[in-house]
């Protein structure tokens, strides 16, 4: 049976609609790019830090069809390994890869600093591999590479991420209990070789929280809450919370007014803290309110 | 005459009407896209509120006005399809120049496609010349200095927006009908007084033969008001009872006390917490779950309700059509003298952290990013933020403007105690805000039960909990992973001299990395301790 005609009609005016629609809505052609830079371990890691994993991995295989040098060899491994890591889709596959690739860039070996450093850059993140980018956590492998890194005897970055980190695996096996005092004393004791200020505030930071966690005696808690404060906290939300927290522990372990000057210093620094208006209040002495 | 016949030709006609209408518009933009004299920034939004786009206009022309040979065009997109529409335009590569940053754009999309603005909120902003701000970094013209979620990402370490306002919510009243029925009584302060000024209008026009509702309700305006008192009672617990004596229990640490059962819900204060959001519930018209804003908002402007409570953004909009006065005031907590809410509470709740909100970001697709850039100096300066914020009745942002006359009353109240955990407990997860969300009618029956209620609430909020205490875990987890990539490209970056900013992001990053990291550690652990056997 033949179509009836208002149906054609409608049928045309609905495609002319549309048609318009989309000519009504015709874009701009969009600017052309500027073109994209050489590839190079630069560009691959100016990318990373901009966010964009996706585009480094491809400037990475862009610069792997040019033969490297002797000497970025092992910096070109380390850089795939450590983007194999995270790339969309994560397989096992990938990180299998991954694994082959740093364990490559750990044994290289070191023919000065750069080359150390980049051992030991290679160390850390297989380390990461077994205790954060593994579809199975494997805690006791990951340990065992922190330990080694700690343990070595150059100062890099990368030795002093792993004594962090030690301390964050340890105090989290720590539980609440008669022996966690001890336990989290000979815990200390290891923690103190840290030489480096951002590692020993991180440390500090760490078991302050823990001994929280584990209900030790307050002063534990406010011993290395406030050497962590002392030494530096970078984000605000983080120092806040640490502040408020020596400032609590002090009226608890000194009493108020031990405490009134870390609650007008609370007060002062971060006045738009909902706390801050309630500290203010009580950093004065009820005499002269 | 027989129409039939031309009707074939309706849709030719209108194809080649629209096909030059079509032409003239791209020919017009192309025009003026190639006038080396003029450039064009484009900004698209989703504010269709009364007065927004007006003053939005102004801000335009005072810029265009103060940088000639630049033409400023808004785009208002509807709320509804402004996710997809963003998505559309910045993937297909024809995103204007400046749009709003909602949160819904992750960590994939915003350096993908908008531009970081840290380094240029660290520099003065000249717009602010001769204003109590000049030569101050343009970050710290803000109240919150750049730092809060609607501009700073906290896991790229980059402030992509520029934000224009923030909201506060608070009790709009029909000024008319309250002197009618009430009298002289003035503005409540407590909240006994604010339910017994409402009961008392009820029963007043009841015997004047009118019936009235105390509070306009809907879906949108009453958890604004349910969640507030909800808070109220858990408010002495949240500060007094935090564990770890930061003055500030988080819906986390509750959490996991609450499964670890060192706390239980089904006792104070939830009890009160829950029974204060069922009285307030009662004040409002029955059904009103099923009800939208507009429905709230018709209700009380009908003057069929005394008072409503909804956000600063409705200021222009309900002054405006409402056919009355209107006035307004803070929700008041209960008094600590309340008997059967006072235990629970330390007084009214501080607004200090009252978020900066609408933040704009400047799209990689700009062909002219340092004018896009400069136009949000301009409308962030002293001049721009006032000239926006008295047109549009919108809460200014920079430090030592004044709220615009007749919104003193929204400015953030900032003395005050903290407030406590919501219903949701402070935004856990979808699992246990859901769970609130479906025992809502449960708890408004007319049979209810407040133990048997608070019995299985309990009961179900613990495998809510442990869904989302999963979730936060692997979502922890993936930010923590993306964080060990730009670590090493910090590293990198600050090593050869790539970023001038690497070396102070690799810091921020490491120490974040380690808190974060424990936090989820510790998560970890606890729904290990209190898995099921």
């Amino acid at each position: 049976m033949p179509c009836p005609r208002f149906v054609l009609i409608a049928h045309s005016l609905r495609r002319s609609v549309c048609f318009s629609a989309a000519l009504l809505a015709a874009p701009v052609l969009p600017a052309a790019e500027p073109p994209a830079p050489a590839p190079s371990l630069v560009e691959v890691w100016r990318l990373v830090g901009q966010g964009l994993p996706g585009e480094a991995w491809e400037t990475l295989a862009a610069l792997d069809a040019i033969p490297s040098s002797a000497g970025e060899a092992p910096s070109r491994a380390l850089a795939r390994g450590v983007l194999l890591l995270e790339k969309q889709p994560r397989t096992q596959n990938n990180l299998k890869t991954a694994q082959i690739e740093l364990e490559s860039a750990m044994k290289t070996p070191p023919a000065g600093a750069a080359d150390t450093a980049t051992a030991a850059m290679a160390t850390y993140y297989l380390a990461r591999l077994y205790d954060l980018h593994a579809f199975e956590r494997d805690a006791d492998r990951a340990l065992a590479l922190y330990c080694t890194l700690a343990d070595q005897p150059e100062p890099t970055l990368w030795k002093n991420l792993a004594q962090v980190k030690v301390v964050l695996l340890e105090a989290n096996a720590l539980r609440p209990g008669p022996e966690a005092a001890a336990a989290f004393a000979a815990l200390e004791a290891r923690a103190a070789i840290a030489a480096d200020p951002a590692a020993q505030r991180e440390i500090h930071l760490l078991l302050g929280l823990a001994a929280q966690h584990l209900a030790l005696p307050p002063e534990v808690a406010l011993r290395h809450l406030s050497a962590g404060l002392a030494l530096g906290i970078e984000r605000s939300a983080d120092r806040a919370d640490v502040l408020a927290r020596v400032a609590g522990l002090t009226a608890r372990v000194h009493g108020e007014d031990a405490a009134r000057p870390l609650f007008a210093r609370f007060a002062s620094e971060f006045p738009r803290d909902s706390r801050a208006a309630m500290l203010r209040a009580r950093s004065v002495a009820p005499a002269t309110r | 005459m027989n129409l039939s016949r031309y009707l074939p030709w309706v849709g030719a006609s209108l194809l080649a009407v629209t096909f030059c209408i079509a032409g003239w518009n791209i020919l017009g933009r192309e025009t003026l896209a190639r006038r080396d004299d003029v450039i064009t920034i484009r900004f698209a939004h989703w504010q269709l509120e009364p007065g927004f786009r007006e003053a939005m206009d102004r801000v335009a022309r005072a810029y265009e006005a103060r940088v000639p040979g630049v033409r400023i065009e808004q785009i208002a997109i509807p709320e509804r399809i402004f996710p997809s529409w963003t998505r559309t335009q910045l993937i297909g590569g024809t995103a204007p120049d400046i749009i709003i940053i909602r949160t819904s754009i992750g960590d994939d999309i915003l350096p993908r496609y908008f531009l970081p603005l840290s380094t240029d909120v660290n520099r003065p902003n000249p717009y602010n010349e001769g204003s109590p701000h000049e030569g101050a970094p343009w970050r710290s013209t803000f109240l919150d200095g750049l730092a809060g979620p609607a501009t700073y990402n906290p896991t790229l370490l980059e402030n992509y927006g520029i934000p224009m306002s923030m909201f506060t919510v608070r009790v709009f009243y029909n000024r008319d009908l309250w002197q009618s029925l009430l009298g002289d009584r003035p503005e409540p302060t407590t909240y006994a007084e604010m339910l017994a000024a409402g009961r008392d209008a009820r029963a007043e026009a009841a015997r004047r033969g009118r019936v009235i509702v105390s509070l306009a309700g809907s879906k949108y305006n009453a958890p604004l008001l349910m969640d507030r008192l909800f808070s109220s009672q858990t408010q002495r617990m949240t500060v007094e009872e935090a564990p770890y004596s930061n003055f500030r229990y988080t819906g986390r640490e509750l959490g996991l006390d609450l499964l670890a059962g060192r706390r239980r819900f089904d006792a104070p204060p939830f009890d009160g917490a829950f029974a204060i959001s069922r009285e307030i519930a009662r004040e409002m018209p029955p059904g009103f779950e099923q009800m939208g804003r507009e429905d709230a908002t018709f209700n009380f402007l009908q003057g069929k309700a005394l008072m409503l409570m909804s956000g600063s953004w409705d200021v222009a909009s309900l002054r405006n059509e409402a056919p009355f006065e209107t006035g307004v005031f803070k929700l008041p907590f209960p008094a600590r003298d309340d008997p059967v809410y006072g235990n629970n509470v330390l007084g009214d709740s501080s607004e200090a952290e009252t978020g900066l909100a609408v933040g704009w970001g400047v799209t990689r697709l700009s062909s002219h990013p340092e004018q896009a850039v400069d136009f949000l100096r301009f409308f962030s300066s002293c001049e721009g933020n006032a000239l926006f914020a008295r047109s549009s009745g919108w809460l200014p942002v920079i430090v030592g403007l004044p709220a615009p006359p007749g919104l003193d009353d929204f400015a953030p109240v900032i003395e005050g105690s903290p407030g406590g955990l919501n219903s949701s407990l402070g935004s856990l997860g979808a699992e246990t805000k859901r769970l609130y969300d479906t025992r809502l009618s449960a708890l408004l029956r007319p049979d209810y039960d407040p133990v048997a209620f608070l019995a299985a609430y309990a009961r179900d909020l613990r495998p809510a909990l442990r869904a989302d205490f999963n979730r936060a875990v692997r979502t922890q987890r993936n930010t923590l992973a993306r964080q060990d990539l730009m670590l090493a490209a910090h590293y990198w970056n600050a090593a050869n001299g790539t970023d001038p900013r690497a070396a102070r992001k690799l810091v921020e990053m490491r120490e974040n990395q380690t808190l974060r990291e424990a936090e989820m550690r510790e998560l970890e652990s606890a729904l290990a301790a209190t898995a099921a056997p």
